[in-house]
C-alpha cells in the first residue's frame, strides 16, 4: 500500500485543483465572453505574478531541464535566461495590450491585429495559425500529465486514461469558472512548484552529498565532466551562437495565452508590478537544473534524460517526497496546457466564427466556453494518446509562427506606417523561412531557424508596407492619438493654405 | 502619411530603452563567452551565477525604470 502513497498525493492534487477552479467563477455570467475570457479584468499583482510564472513553467521546462542538465549540462540554463527575457515583454507590451484590450474590447491578440490593419481575414489568419503551435504546446503537456500518473500509479493508469483524466479535471473548471479558475488553479500550482522545486532539490543534495550546499556536487562534475560546466555543453550542441540566437527567439515570442492572461489584470499597474518582479519566480528551475546534474552520478545510463527527476525521486526520496514530486511535475503540465485550451476556444470564438456566421455578442459568449469540449475531445486528447513522433517539428514550426507575429505586434504598437500587406508577406515569409531552416537547412551558422525567418519577416514587412496603403487615418487616431499630427502634417498643409487663400 | 516610428519622448524613456537593451546583451554573445569558464563560484558554475545574477538584474532594472517613469 504504501508504494501507492505518491499516486494518491498526484491524484489528491488533481482533486484540489478542480475545487479550486469550479468555485473561483462562482455568482458570475459565465456565458459573458469578458466574464469567462478575461475574468471581467480584476486579477491583482500577485495573482497575475503566479498566472502568468506558473504558465511559463511547463512540464517540458520542470522535467525537461534536469533532463538537458543531465544530458548536456549548463545550456540547460538558456530555459532560465530567456523566460527572464520573457518578462521584460511582459512588463512592457502588458500594459499597452491591456489599454488598448479595455479602451476597444479586444480580448485576443488576433482581434488586435484585425482591428489595427483594418482586416477580420488576417485576423482569422493569425488565429488559426498561431493555435497550431498553442495546441501542439498543450498536446505535450497533456502527454506529460499522462506520463506523471502512469509512473506514479506504476502502470495502472495507462496513458489514455491519464490524458482523459486530466483533460476532464480541466475542463470542468475550465467550462465553469474560465479565466479565473487558470488564475486560481495556476496560484496554487505556482506555489506547489515553487515549494517542491527548492524541497526536492535540497533533499537530492542532502542525500547525494550529505549536507545542503550545491558545491560538492559540481566539484565533482569538475574534476570528472568538466565539459558539462561550460558551453556547448557536454553533446557539444549549443555553442554561444545558439544559445544566444534560442533565448532572442523564445524573447520575440508573444503567445496568444500572454496575451489573454494580461487581459486578465485589474490594472496595468498590476501588470506592471507583477511582470517586474516575475523574472524571481524562475529561481524555481534552479534546483531541478542541479537535480540533473546529481542524476549524472546516480543514473549514468538512463534511457530517456527527461525522466531523470522523477526517477531519482521515486527510487531514492520518501513517497510524500516522491507523491509531492509528481504533484509539482502534474502541476506544471496543466498550469501550461489549460491556458493554450482556453485561448485556443476564445479565438476561435471571438477571430474566426464570429465574423464567419455574423454572431451576436450574446451568441458568441455561449459558444465561446462550449468550444473547449471539442477541442480537447477531437485535437488534443487524440493525438496525445497516439503521441506522435513528428510532434516536437509540430511545436517547432509552432514556436516559429508564433515568433513571426513579432512585426505586427510592433505594428500595433510602434510603427503606424505598417499595412495588412507587410504584415501578411513578412508573417508568410518568415514562416517558410523558419520551416526551411528547421528542417532542410538546420540551423545555418549555428543561428536559430526562427531568428532567420524573423530578419527575412521584417525586411518584407517594412518593403511591402512602404508598397501597399497605410490603414485609414481614423484607424491611425485610435491607436497612435500621440502621433496623428505628426503622421500627417504635410498632408494638413495644402489645404491649410487654401483655406488662407 | 509619415512613416515615422513610435521612439521613446524623454531622457528617461531613452535610458529606459537603453537599460533594457544593456540587459538582454548581458545575457547573450559576446559577454557570456567572458562567463563560460570551468570556475565555481558560490558552490555553482560560473555561468550559473551569471545566469541567477540576471534574473536580479532584469527585475532591479525594470524595478528602477518604473521608479523613474521612464516607460513610454
Amino acid at each position: 500500500m504504501i508504494e501507492y502513497i505518491p499516486f494518491i498525493i498526484t491524484v489528491a492534487y488533481i482533486f484540489i485543483a478542480v475545487i479550486l477552479g469550479f468555485f473561483a467563477g462562482k455568482g458570475k455570467n459565465m456565458d459573458n465572453v469578458e466574464e469567462w475570457g478575461v475574468g471581467s479584468r480584476s486579477m491583482g499583482p500577485i495573482m497575475m505574478y503566479l498566472l502568468i510564472g506558473a504558465g511559463g513553467v511547463s512540464a517540458y521546462t520542470f522535467m525537461g531541464s534536469p533532463g538537458w542538465a543531465y544530458s548536456k549540462g549548463v545550456p540547460a540554463l538558456y530555459v532560465v535566461v530567456y523566460l527572464t527575457y520573457m518578462a521584460i515583454l511582459a512588463w512592457y507590451f502588458g500594459p499597452k495590450v491591456w489599454e488598448l484590450g479595455k479602451k476597444y474590447n479586444h480580448v485576443t491578440q488576433s482581434t488586435a491585429i484585425s482591428d489595427r490593419y483594418e482586416s477580420k481575414v488576417l485576423g482569422g489568419i493569425a488565429s488559426i495559425v498561431t493555435s497550431i503551435g498553442v495546441l501542439a504546446y498543450a498536446v505535450i503537456q497533456t502527454t506529460g500529465a499522462a506520463y506523471i500518473l502512469n509512473v506514479m500509479s506504476y502502470g495502472l493508469i495507462p496513458t489514455w486514461v491519464g490524458v482523459f483524466l486530466s483533460l476532464g479535471a480541466i475542463s470542468i473548471y475550465l467550462y465553469k469558472s474560465g479565466l479565473k479558475a487558470i488564475g486560481v488553479t495556476n496560484a496554487f500550482q505556482g506555489a506547489l512548484m515553487l515549494f517542491v522545486s527548492f524541497f526536492v532539490g535540497l533533499w537530492a543534495t542532502k542525500q547525494f552529498t550529505g549536507g545542503y550546499s550545491f558545491a560538492p556536487i559540481f566539484e565533482r562534475v569538475k574534476e570528472d565532466i568538466p565539459q558539462f560546466l561550460t558551453l556547448p555543453g557536454a553533446l557539444g550542441d549549443m555553442n554561444a551562437t545558439f544559445w544566444t540566437t534560442s533565448i532572442l527567439i523564445s524573447f520575440f515570442s508573444i503567445w496568444q495565452t500572454h496575451w489573454i492572461q494580461w487581459m486578465g489584470a485589474d490594472s496595468k499597474k498590476s501588470i506592471r508590478r507583477s511582470a517586474t518582479l516575475l523574472p524571481t519566480f524562475y529561481v524555481v528551475l534552479v534546483p531541478m537544473i542541479v537535480v540533473g546534474f546529481i542524476g549524472v552520478f546516480m543514473y549514468p545510463n538512463i534511457g530517456t534524460p527527461d525522466q531523470v527527476a522523477i526517477q531519482l525521486a521515486v527510487d531514492t526520496m520518501p513517497a510524500v517526497v516522491a507523491g509531492l514530486l509528481g504533484a509539482g511535475t502534474l502541476a506544471a503540465a496543466m498550469s501550461s496546457s489549460e491556458p493554450c485550451v482556453h485561448a485556443t476556444a476564445l479565438s476561435y470564438s471571438k477571430d474566426v466564427l464570429q465574423p464567419l456566421f455574423k454572431w451576436d455578442e450574446k451568441t458568441t459568449g455561449k459558444w465561446t466556453r462550449r468550444l473547449i469540449f471539442p477541442i480537447m475531445a477531437f485535437i488534443i486528447a487524440p493525438i496525445s494518446i497516439l503521441e506522435p513522433a513528428s510532434l516536437v517539428y509540430i511545436l517547432l514550426i509552432g514556436y516559429g509562427f508564433i515568433a513571426q507575429a513579432f512585426p505586427a505586434i510592433i505594428g500595433i504598437f510602434l510603427w503606424p506606417r505598417a499595412t495588412k500587406h507587410g504584415a501578411f508577406w513578412g508573417i508568410l515569409a518568415g514562416f517558410i523561412i523558419t520551416v526551411i531552416f528547421s528542417f532542410v537547412i538546420p540551423h545555418p551558422l549555428d543561428i536559430h531557424a526562427g531568428i532567420w525567418g524573423l530578419a527575412a519577416n521584417a525586411v518584407i514587412f517594412v518593403v511591402a508596407s512602404f508598397m501597399t496603403q497605410p490603414v485609414s487615418k481614423e484607424t491611425i487616431e485610435r491607436f497612435f492619438p500621440d502621433m496623428v499630427d505628426e503622421l500627417y502634417e504635410d498632408e494638413a498643409s495644402p489645404s491649410l493654405r487654401v483655406e488662407i487663400k | 502619411m509619415k512613416a515615422t516610428f513610435k521612439l521613446p519622448k524623454t531622457k528617461k524613456g531613452w535610458f529606459g530603452v537603453s537599460l533594457i537593451a544593456i540587459i538582454i546583451l548581458l545575457g547573450g554573445w559576446p559577454i557570456i563567452n567572458i562567463f563560460n569558464q570551468e570556475i565555481i563560484v558560490f558552490g555553482l558554475p560560473l555561468i550559473m551565477v551569471w545566469s541567477i545574477l540576471i534574473i536580479f538584474l532584469t527585475t532591479f532594472s525594470m524595478a528602477f525604470i518604473n521608479k523613474i517613469g521612464g516607460v513610454d
